[in-house]
């Protein structure tokens, strides 16, 4: 079920009414069978896959408890093959499969190969992730096993977060279904109202954001320069809304019936480079790379080359993990490559702030820092939006073309009206100022501590901004297709 | 909890307040219930004519001039009723019809549906099977005043989109979510058309274009309509699939429903823009409509062809046939339809 959808505005205050009437006993019982329904609005019969890695992964956690040594990282090892085995067949199979077969025709060694025909289930590499998580953290004794099947199921499958994160922690989630959440007027209006900035973030930024990118990342050999640039600066607001609004939304939403979910995003375009743009944007999947990835791998507590090579690999890791598709690997690796590139350059970077003066204004050299990481992930973006690598590339090198002023035409055959672009610009702007200000203090704060009539303006603002202004076309979110 | 609730029933008592009001004073009916309306007054002779399809139809036929022109070849008084509208689908115009005939003895009555919106590819909808389509996507208000809460079953039953389903059930049963609706589809196309007027090159000649049916006849938007039928037609040409079997098609619903009703259906061919016509005749299509013309054949609502010669300079926005030559159409369609002999039923009602 999409969080932009009538399903859902259905949906959601019937669940949450029921979960506060209800006793807490059987509530974790609601939770589970509605994050069912919402699940199985997408494809009923994947759930199948869902209950398979839960009971697998329930079982290990147990498991792993009670043994010692050899035996316990063996259950370890099952359940992560489990689950990387759901991931392997249903997402990379055929990925792995299209590559044999070039390969085959490129050495004339064999023909094509049968591909499996099945789609994608929904938010499998989020699901996954988190229930790999529950493993390696039971094997690593931070955490116990649940013993109770149906709040295991539920740490899987909570609704909220099933489809496309945050990737939780069991620490975080698992003690939260336990804990008996009276309604809190103060709490569910903070979750309400979060809940409504997502949906500005996604239905009247992103959607509308959306028909310009598609209209030009789906033939990007008809377009010219002009319009290539303003498509994936587009894109890199249309992916952030997109994403951020859904987390917004999964966020509020627990929020309302008393679970507070890890935050995702952190004003990542104000970043000031790449590695901070990372402890910013997408923080669970980061942290969870960075936990159960890169630590492991030595960090950066290892020789220099080797701790260049454990970001390289991450990043494609991360590439990978994003799609079947050798566009995601290209834009990890790219990541990859800013990352080492900057340890490179670090001295490099700071004598030429030394030789132009910059040292000495470091608001000037701060602006300076994030405009042009801003740039180094927009760039980056191309590959992760474009169609075929071939697509990606033919952006990558006509973005730098010349840009004419008659080409300002075009942009009016975008697909959106002259009115629907200046919205589209006037939501990007106060979404940057919104973000401006949260750095200072929060938007939510402000609303809730206004007087009355003012707050109640503002709802009713908020509510008839998102239908008038919003794009209700109920447009998936991108990383469902993760 | 007790503060939560109350709140929200304050937050909730304008909305129902605004409901209670809009349900004692129900708005003014337009396009098929303002057409029911005029029906409602004519004299019980008079034989009425309805002209069923897209904007194409609302721009390029004179329904009044037609039923007068065809009223004197045939000798009797008519009422013609042009309800041509861009993005509608059959069920619009099965629903509408519905209302225009409870409204007066429509028995006899013609019906002429463009074949066009019969062929696949076109206008979107027309071919989808019955209950597939009830309104495009973001046209829900369109449908709207025709359904009936005795309507609901079988549409919550068909096989539309969920989303769409919803959206129609919630639309027809709460007036303000479908005022709301109306009014915010109307100042966003204001909105647009307030921009364009200050931003784009204004024309001071007349307009090319009339504005019936929903067309847009200002500069900018007959440009942005440009573009959007050469993406169009470059789009279907690249995935077109064969309709196959007319028979559970919603336009063959539409042709059986006026036949239930004592109406009678013909189809009549519209000209397209040189943008649009090669959209139909590339293989699928071709044999699409020669599938079409034996179906309605078996319906007893043949396709009656219209002889008439256009150029691209007839369609300004590649859609809609330029005003100027809507009267020589109209003349067209009368030459084609209006004898004793093709006419449907002959000259009696």
């Amino acid at each position: 079920m999409l969080f932009n959808s009538l399903q859902f505005l259905v949906f959601f205050p019937v669940v949450t009414a029921l979960y506060f009437a209800l006793p807490h006993r059987l509530r974790w019982l609601l939770l589970l069978l509605a994050s069912c329904l919402f699940y199985m609005a997408f494809i009923p019969v994947y759930l199948l896959i869902l209950a398979f890695t839960i009971v697998v992964d329930y079982g290990a956690g147990i498991w792993i408890e009670g043994s010692q040594g050899g035996r316990r990282r063996l259950f370890l090892v099952a359940s992560l093959v489990a689950n990387v085995g759901v991931l392997a067949v249903f997402k990379y199979a055929n990925f792995a499969t299209d590559n044999l077969t070039a390969l085959g025709r490129l050495t004339g060694a064999w023909g094509a190969l049968p591909l499996l025909s099945i789609a994608l289930p929904i938010g499998l590499s989020f699901h996954t992730f988190q229930a790999m998580s529950y493993t390696i953290e039971v094997y690593r004794g931070r955490q116990p096993a649940e013993r109770h099947f149906g709040i295991y199921a539920l740490y899987v499958m909570f609704y909220p977060q099933l489809v496309a994160g945050p990737i939780e922690r069991p620490q975080n989630l698992l003690p939260q279904f336990h804990a008996e959440h009276r309604f809190d007027h103060d709490r569910v209006m903070r979750g309400l109202l979060q809940m409504a900035w997502g949906f500005v973030e996604k239905t009247v930024i992103a959607d509308r954001l959306a028909i310009l990118v598609n209209h030009v990342y789906d033939a990007p050999g008809r377009h010219g320069s002009l319009e290539l640039i303003v498509a994936t600066y587009a894109f890199t607001f249309q992916i952030f809304c997109d994403f951020a609004g859904y987390s917004d939304i999964a966020l509020g939403a627990a929020r309302v019936m008393g679970f507070e979910l890890m935050t995702n995003f952190d004003r990542p375009y104000f970043a000031g480079s790449v590695a901070e743009f990372w402890s910013r944007w997408h923080i669970s999947l980061s942290t969870w790379f960075r936990d159960y990835l890169y630590i492991p791998l030595g960090g950066n507590r290892v020789p220099r080359w080797r701790w260049q090579v454990n970001l390289l690999v991450v990043f494609l890791v991360s590439g990978l993990w994003h799609g079947a598709n050798w566009t995601y690997v290209v834009w990890g690796a790219l990541h990859g490559g800013y990352l080492v590139c900057g340890i490179w350059t670090t001295g490099l970077r700071r004598a030429m702030a030394r030789a132009v003066g910059l040292d000495r204004l470091p608001r000037a050299l701060g602006l300076l820092r994030v405009l042009f990481t801003f740039h180094l992930v927009a760039f980056a973006w191309i590959f992760f939006r474009a169609r075929s690598l071939a697509d990606g590339v033919h952006v990558a090198t006509h973005v730098f073309g010349p840009v004419r002023r008659a080409d300002l035409a075009g942009l009016l055959t975008l697909g959106l009206s002259r009115f629907d672009l200046i919205l589209a610009a006037a939501s990007v702007l106060m979404l940057l100022g919104v973000h401006g200000v949260q750095r200072w203090v929060s938007i939510t704060d402000l609303a809730r501590a206004a007087p009355a009539p003012a707050r109640w303006t503002l709802y009713y603002a908020a509510i008839a901004g998102i239908l008038v202004l919003g794009k209700f076309e109920a447009q998936q979110f991108i990383y469902f297709q993760f | 909890m007790r503060t939560f609730l109350g709140r929200l029933l304050l937050f909730l008592l304008p909305l129902a307040a605004g409901e209670a009001a809009l349900r004692l004073h129900p708005g003014t009916p337009t396009w098929y219930a303002a057409e029911a309306e005029e029906v409602r007054s004519l004299p019980a002779a008079t034989a009425e004519v309805v002209f069923v399809g897209s904007s194409r139809v609302a721009a390029a036929v004179d329904a009044p001039g037609f039923a007068e022109r065809c009223g004197e070849a045939l000798g009797r008084p008519m009422h013609g009723v042009n309800a041509g509208r861009g993005s509608s689908t059959a069920a619009m115009h099965a629903l509408g019809l519905r209302a225009m005939w409870s409204a007066g003895d429509l028995r006899g009555a013609v019906v002429l549906i463009e074949a066009a919106g019969g062929v696949a590819g076109i206008t979107p909808g027309w071919s989808d099977a019955w209950g597939e389509t009830w309104a495009g996507s973001g046209y829900a208000a369109m449908i709207v005043p025709y359904l009936r809460l005795r309507d609901l079953p079988e549409l919550l039953g068909s096989a539309a989109p969920r989303e769409e389903k919803l959206m129609l059930a919630l639309l027809s049963t709460c007036h303000l979510c479908e005022y709301f609706w109306v009014r915010r589809g109307n100042a966003l196309k204001r909105a647009e058309l307030g921009v364009d007027r200050l931003l784009a090159p204004s024309t001071t000649e007349p307009s090319e274009l009339s504005a019936a049916g929903g067309v847009r006849n200002d500069a900018a938007g007959i440009e942005a309509l440009r573009r959007t039928a050469e993406q169009l037609a470059r789009d279907d040409m690249r995935r077109q699939t064969p309709v196959g079997d007319w028979e559970g098609t919603a336009v063959a619903h539409l042709v059986r429903w006026v036949e239930d009703h004592g109406g009678q259906a013909r189809f009549f061919v519209m000209p397209l823009s040189p943008v649009q016509q090669p959209m139909l005749e590339t293989t699928v299509r071709q044999r699409d409509r020669d599938a079409f013309v034996l179906a309605a054949k078996r319906w007893g609502s043949p396709v009656v062809d219209v002889p008439f010669e256009t150029t691209g300079d007839d369609f300004p926005d590649n859609w809609h046939m330029r005003h100027s030559r809507a009267a020589a159409y109209t003349a067209a369609l009368v030459s084609a339809l209006c004898t004793k002999e093709r006419w449907p039923g002959g000259s009696g009602r």
